[in-house]
């Protein structure tokens, strides 16, 4: 089930809310807490029924696993082979639903191979859904969790508005706030608080995101037409779109836990306000860094152990950031670039920062830009070519086809009430140098959602309801068939 | 302002606007899901996927014409008379047997007084896979009765806007409702004979080395093709007559078939799917190989395989007479003939 769905917001949300609270209310606490995780339950297996198995033996072997690992003691032999069985384990699992394909692929191209690929379909939110139980055992080992409840412990991976796409929560972030009796009952504030951030959430992957994902979509469909201008605004296009897409989905994970009166850790901070790689990494994803930070740089000795030695962790750390996100070798890539920004400008941070902070930011900006190329292209290869056809310079001419996808309805609509006469090869460029400009300005100038309280005013009541009104209108959209006369 | 009136405004004020902006779908109804076109109202009728069902549903009709692009210039006021009939047409340019099949069995469950179907058997899409389909983001939720997934068509801007809102202006400018003639026709905008051919043909000039095999293989897959996607409709009608014909592609279509050695290959495909066909009553197959005349008459054609509306009004014509019409008894003999004829 996805957030911006119809079936989400009109049915699932207003009864998962209402059993929650109501059971709560009849001071059902344990069946309050049922009912949530299995309302998550229902949440994940609408994508996929299969899928319902995979997570629900992963619980239980991680709870198993971690309640073996809180009777020894944690610097014991017993311990240490528990721990080392629970985390192969899942990254077994991981590795066989993500990676096995990709393996098998790079087996056969290596060794002139003819291993049939198995097309094993990627359980959604395994990769999150792993790391939060990997670090779970890893805590338990350390005697770090409690003796949790399998309930707790099964509402805690599996709530809803973390579960397919993060953030990376830590059981003393989660748990706590389920057994908190203050928590148990509906609070305006929060409800009223989560509904404005989960709009803004909605608004920004429905109303930005999407539009901007249907221009690449045809731009990495059609490398070989694209002009340099169109590839240059392709790129600026996905820079923009994972940034809401990713951001929306955080503001409404984050809006929809708050409705529950649960906190959710921050995951975005205004990344492309960064001025340098290293900065970047403080405000994208912060609970994927925190991760790797704590159980594998930190491991790894972190700066402990020497300058050169601090550059192989971070460098480790970004790889298996890449890897993370993806079975493909352009995400190992990305990861790699990242890496090595990462360290240079650690490296060479005299003079970075000696830079005026509009150069540190163009500079930052524009590595980000380029990287989401590799991100973004189905093989390195053709991540080369589109970087080639914009490095070009050949031809400035925007395609008609791509300001095609910003001829908005809105804007049509508008056009119509103020009698604007609009041949479209003039307005059409206009338009997208608008939504560039708004993309720009929400990214640099507006304050991230968190940086300042919720006050609830006639303006922003207003804006909710349009914005609302308008993203349930753009949940369902006419698709455009191209006849071929056939 | 306090958090409680916030929520309570933003949830009630979003109910509302909803409400009155899906209302507006509900009530004009562009696509025809809920109710008849209101008869004050003059109704444009866009893209097919999207109007074919509505059509279906709630106009009164005694006869359907259905296929691919190869129908989209039929003029219904033409050959309605020829059959004593009030049809409709519902073309599905691109579509494969399995989605015309679909869209015919729904239309036949909507009205089963239909009389006559006539239904135009794209030659080159015979030997296709049975489950081809070469659209899948189709509006399903328009071709179902479950009223939970209509939100996708009630609270959707661009139906509000393009077709909804469309509605009312089209009326308000003195419009009037697109006819059959007029629906998806692109007779008027289209250019025939022999220089439009020549522009839209791709001829294979080097003669095949192999002829293309018509295997094992290929006969299932063209048997499982009729009996899933053509005979399902023909089987729940018993009392409905249908009328299938062979699309009849330019001649040079066929010269390219012989040039690239696969022309005996799909005789062989039509001879198995007319043999299957003919075993129905309420079967009449037509096939209009041996009209020479007709299929090289540059002028009905714009591209080697759509022809003018006056190309499909007479084809229509000689299905009325009974012409070129194939039987249990005459088709060995027939296909004996175009082999010998086009070789």
């Amino acid at each position: 089930m996805l957030f911006n769905s119809y079936i989400f917001i009109f049915l699932f949300l207003p009864c998962v809310l209402l059993c929650y609270f109501c059971l709560h209310q009849f001071n059902k606490t344990r069946l309050a807490q049922c009912c949530l995780g299995l309302f998550s339950l229902v949440f994940y297996a609408y994508f996929n029924i299969s899928y319902l198995p995979i997570i629900l033996c992963s619980l239980l072997f991680n709870y198993l696993m971690s309640q073996l690992l809180l009777k020894y003691p944690s610097n014991s032999h017993c311990s240490d082979i528990m721990l080392g069985i629970a985390v192969i384990g899942n990254i077994s699992v991981l590795f066989y639903y993500k990676y096995f394909d990709f393996f098998l692929s790079n087996i056969n191209n290596i060794f002139n191979t003819d291993f049939a690929l198995q097309n094993i379909i990627l359980p959604l939110g395994i990769s999150f859904f792993t790391f939060q139980q990997i670090s779970y055992v890893i805590d338990s080992k350390y005697h770090k969790t409690e003796s949790y409840t399998f309930l707790e412990y099964f509402v805690f991976v599996t709530f809803f508005p973390q579960l397919v796409a993060g953030p990376i929560v830590l059981h003393n972030e989660i748990i706590p706030q389920l057994r908190d009796s203050q928590k148990h009952s509906f609070q305006t504030v929060n409800f009223s608080e989560g509904l404005y951030t989960f709009i803004m959430g909605l608004s920004k992957k429905v109303l930005i995101a999407d539009i901007l994902g249907n221009a690449v979509n045809w731009g990495y469909s059609s490398i070989a037409s694209l002009t340099s201008a169109d590839a240059f605004v392709i790129s600026l296009c996905y820079t923009f779109q994972i940034y809401f897409d990713f951001s929306g989905y955080c503001n409404m994970a984050h809006g929809l836990a708050q409705m529950f009166n649960i906190e959710l850790p921050h995951n975005f901070f205004s990344p492309y306000k960064a001025m340098s790689v290293p900065d970047f990494w403080k405000r994208w994803h912060n609970t994927l860094t925190r991760f790797f930070t704590q159980y594998v740089y930190i491991p790894l000795g972190g700066n402990q152990k020497g300058r050169y030695r601090t550059y192989i962790n971070i460098f480790i750390v970004f790889l298996l950031s890449g890897i993370w996100h993806g079975a493909n070798w352009t995400f190992i890539l990305w990861g790699c670039l990242h890496g090595i920004a990462n360290i240079m400008t650690r490296h060479f941070s005299k003079y970075w920062n000696k830079l005026s902070q509009v150069t540190q930011w163009f500079l930052t900006f524009n590595f980000i830009n380029i990287t989401w190329i590799f991100f973004r292209a189905d093989s390195i290869s053709q991540a080369i070519t589109f970087i080639k056809r914009i490095m070009r310079f050949e031809n400035t001419q925007l395609s008609p086809a791509l300001l095609e996808h910003f001829y908005l309805i809105e804007f049509e609509v508008l056009e119509s009430l103020f009698h604007i006469p609009s041949p479209v090869h003039y307005i059409a460029p206009i338009y997208l140098l608008l939504i560039l400009i708004i993309c720009f300005h929400i990214c640099l100038n507006h304050p991230n959602l968190y940086e300042k309280e919720f006050k609830p005013t006639i303006i922003n009541t207003i804006t909710s309801i349009i914005l609302l009104t308008a993203c349930i209108f753009s949940l369902s959209g006419v698709s455009t068939f191209l006849y071929f006369n056939f | 302002m306090k958090h409680q009136l916030y929520a309570k405004l933003v949830l009630l004020g979003t109910f509302i606007i909803c409400t009155l902006l899906g209302s507006i779908t509900i009530y004009v109804d562009p696509l025809f899901h809920f109710h008849a076109p209101i008869s004050t109202m003059s109704y444009d009728f866009k893209d097919e996927r999207y109007t074919n069902d509505g059509i279906s549903r709630h106009f009164n009709y005694d006869a359907i014409i259905i296929g691919t692009s190869l129908t989209e210039s039929i003029k219904t006021s033409h050959v309605d008379p020829l059959f004593d009939m009030k049809s409709i047409k519902i073309p599905y340019a691109g579509a494969g047997y399995k989605e015309i099949n679909e869209a015919l069995c729904r239309a036949l469950e909507y009205n089963s007084s239909v009389k006559k179907v006539f239904r135009c058997l794209d030659s080159s899409l015979l030997t296709k896979s049975p489950d081809y389909v070469r659209y899948t983001d189709t509006p399903d939720y328009l071709y179902d009765n479950n009223l939970f997934n209509d939100v996708n068509y009630i609270f959707n801007k661009k139906i509000l806007f393009d077709y909804s809102m469309h509605t009312i202006q089209y009326t308000n400018a003195g419009n009037i409702t697109t006819t059959f003639d007029n629906y998806a026709n692109w007779d008027s905008n289209a250019e025939y004979g022999t220089n439009a051919l020549k522009e839209n043909a791709h001829l294979n000039q080097a003669a095949a080395i192999e002829q293309k095999e018509f295997t094992e293989n290929d006969r299932q897959k063209i048997q499982q093709n009729i009996e899933q996607n053509v005979i399902p409709a023909i089987r729940n009608s018993a009392d409905t007559i249908f009328y299938l014909y062979f699309s009849p592609y330019h001649i040079s279509y066929w010269q390219d078939r012989i040039n690239d050695g696969s022309f005996d290959y799909y005789i062989q495909a039509e001879k198995l799917a007319a043999s299957m066909l003919l075993e129905y009553d309420n079967v009449y197959l037509f096939s209009f190989l041996e009209n020479i005349d007709f299929l090289s008459n540059d002028n009905y054609y714009k591209d080697p395989l759509h022809y003018s509306s006056d190309a499909n009004t007479l084809l229509y014509e000689y299905m009325s007479e009974g012409k070129y019409q194939l039987t249990t008894e005459n088709i060995l003999e027939y296909y004996d003939r175009i082999e010998k004829l086009y070789h």
